[in-house]
């Protein structure tokens, strides 16, 4: 009979503690202890810089190799010749095969919209995506290091693809040391370019980022449905496009 | 009898630290006034959800401390602090994260003219996810309106990313100074091109090989246009809520603008560079240190 009392008891003050606990509108499920470990990482920077206690990076000019341009669009050549070759001397009719991969030389007279102005600008291989969906939409912004080229695709999506001879090197051991073991896993290739590529999804499409000719590059699809477009939610789409990148300033490795 | 007694006492002394707490004015440093005066800008309407912020907000110091004299302030007199790079809100990071605390760029114009608050749009007051942490459905609540600022890189998204597995987020979210729209400009943080301009966002090439895209922002007052160069510094857009589904329609979302960058990076001279979308956190804590400095 007592211990139903004081158990009684008990109860009581603890619903009035939860009670009270709710009136002054103190969290519940949020420990003090976590709030003070919270508080314990929050940097309140000084007035003085502090630089010097941060990780430095450069920013610096990668060498492009544009021997290597030259002989991927002479290899892309042979290839394309082999395989009209093959088609004209085929007697058994079938359905059309598609081109091999490769990289192709275009000029910008050769796409509509693309300013010739803008590609002379740069220094970087400018490769863009060319296609029959591509061509009619295909522009480009450019500046000495840098380019961008974007163009529309069916269905509201659409392309873009950056280039850059420019790049941040270095910063912290722990992020350096954690980029290289992710560049472990870039292990596929891309056919026809031969180059490292890696493919990631996010809210608005899917990239593939790759490195070739000592030029970074990076295609995105943005699609309106990035959840159910099988342009991004799967790789075939932007495989194909990069596998047959067009380059509009082939002429810019001349004499080098 | 005697526990009845003991019962009593103890209702009367709980009684006495409620009345204590509901009515008792704990001593909490007040808060700035959150509004900020818009050159120019007198009058502009308001968004029907902004609201006075509810709620008191959390202070990073402790109340009753006056900011020291060798802190940073902001233009309200905010004391500035943030979490460090990669430590996102309870619940909201994936279980892979890459912690990105490089500063990319250590020149760049902070991409805001006023004050501004990293946090996260979904799993803070007023998002989706807000319940996570028991946060509140009032977006302008005081809490998503102050110092420290939270990474939200990488944030938990159900995308697939090589440096944040399972996340999504490539980029960061900043609501500005005041929970209202179409008021505060966001700026150009470098030189470049105004390479593209789309239904709810603006993307820029910088000179220097750094992309960087902005969303949500005020179409109908945006400040540049297609194929323009900028300087930086110069005025883009005012932030706002402009977004659209997936059959594209529009459907607001937070007041915030959601900023990306991409750079080239390698590890060493030694490896090939990838263009990734980085983490723009620490870049932009180094450029509002710089702001805040008056450098």
């Amino acid at each position: 009979m007592k211990q139903t009392t004081l158990w009684r008891s008990r109860t009581a003050l603890a619903a009035l503690l939860a009670a009270l606990s709710g009136a002054t509108g103190a969290p519940a499920q949020q420990p003090g202890d976590a709030a003070q470990d919270d508080r314990a990482r929050v940097i309140t920077p000084s007035r003085a810089p502090a630089r010097l206690a941060r990780p430095q990076t450069e920013k610096n000019l990668a060498p492009i190799d544009w021997a290597a341009v030259r002989e991927t669009i002479r290899e892309t050549r042979e290839r394309d010749q082999l395989f009209e070759r093959q088609q004209q001397s085929s007697t058994v009719a079938r359905a059309p095969s598609p081109r091999p991969e490769g990289l192709r030389a275009l000029t910008p007279r050769q796409l509509g919209r693309v300013d010739a102005r803008e590609v002379a600008q740069t220094r970087v291989p400018l490769l863009a995506p060319v296609t029959a969906d591509t061509v009619p939409t295909l522009r480009v912004a450019a500046r000495e290091n840098a380019f961008t080229a974007l163009a529309d695709l069916p269905g509201g999506a659409s392309i873009e693809l950056l280039g850059t001879r420019l790049r941040v090197v270095g910063g912290g051991a722990d992020v350096v040391k954690m980029r290289q073991a992710q560049r472990r896993r870039f292990q596929a290739r891309l056919a026809g370019l031969d180059a490292p590529y890696v493919i990631s999804r996010h809210e608005e499409g899917v990239d593939l980022s790759f490195s070739k000719f000592g030029a970074s590059y990076l295609v995105t699809i943005y699609c309106p449905k990035p959840d159910t477009d099988e342009r991004c939610t799967k790789d075939d789409f932007v495989l194909s496009i990069v596998q047959n990148l067009a380059i509009l300033n082939e002429s810019e490795g001349d004499g080098q | 009898m005697r526990s009845l007694f003991t019962l009593i006492i103890i209702l009367l002394l709980a009684a006495a630290v409620f009345f204590f707490l509901k009515d008792g004015k704990l001593p909490m440093p007040q808060a700035p006034d959150e509004s900020i005066e818009e050159p120019g800008q007198p009058g502009e309407e308001s968004p029907d959800d902004q609201d006075e912020p509810a709620d008191e907000p959390p202070q990073p110091d402790e109340p009753g401390d006056e900011p020291a004299d060798d802190v940073l302030t902001d233009a309200n007199g905010k004391v500035f602090s943030y979490f460090p790079a990669g430590d996102l809100l309870n619940g909201s990071a994936p279980p892979s994260i890459l912690v990105d605390d490089m500063i990319y760029d250590d020149s760049i114009v902070f991409p805001a003219e006023g004050p501004v608050f990293f946090n996260s749009q979904v799993y803070g007051h007023g998002g989706g996810k807000a319940n996570v942490n028991g946060k509140g459905p009032d977006q302008c609540n005081a809490e998503n309106y102050n110092y420290p600022w939270r990474d939200n890189f990488c944030e938990k998204r159900g995308k697939d990313q090589y440096f944040c597995e399972d996340g999504g987020h490539t980029g960061v979210d900043v609501r500005p100074a005041t929970c209202a729209k179409a008021i505060h400009w966001i700026v150009a943080p470098e030189a470049g091109e105004i390479y593209d301009i789309g239904s709810y966002g603006v993307r820029l090439m910088s000179d220097d090989g750094t992309w960087y895209q902005f969303l949500h922002l005020d179409m109908n007052s945006l400040a540049v246009s297609e194929g323009e160069d900028v300087v930086a510094g110069q005025r883009i857009g005012k932030i706002s809520n402009v977004f659209f589904d997936s059959n594209g329609d529009p459907v607001p979302t937070t007041i915030h603008v959601h900023i990306d960058m991409k750079e080239a990076y390698a590890p060493t001279n030694g490896d090939p560079a990838f263009i990734d979308r980085v983490n723009p956190y620490m870049t932009f804590v180094a450029a509002y240190e710089r702001k805040l400095r008056g450098e």
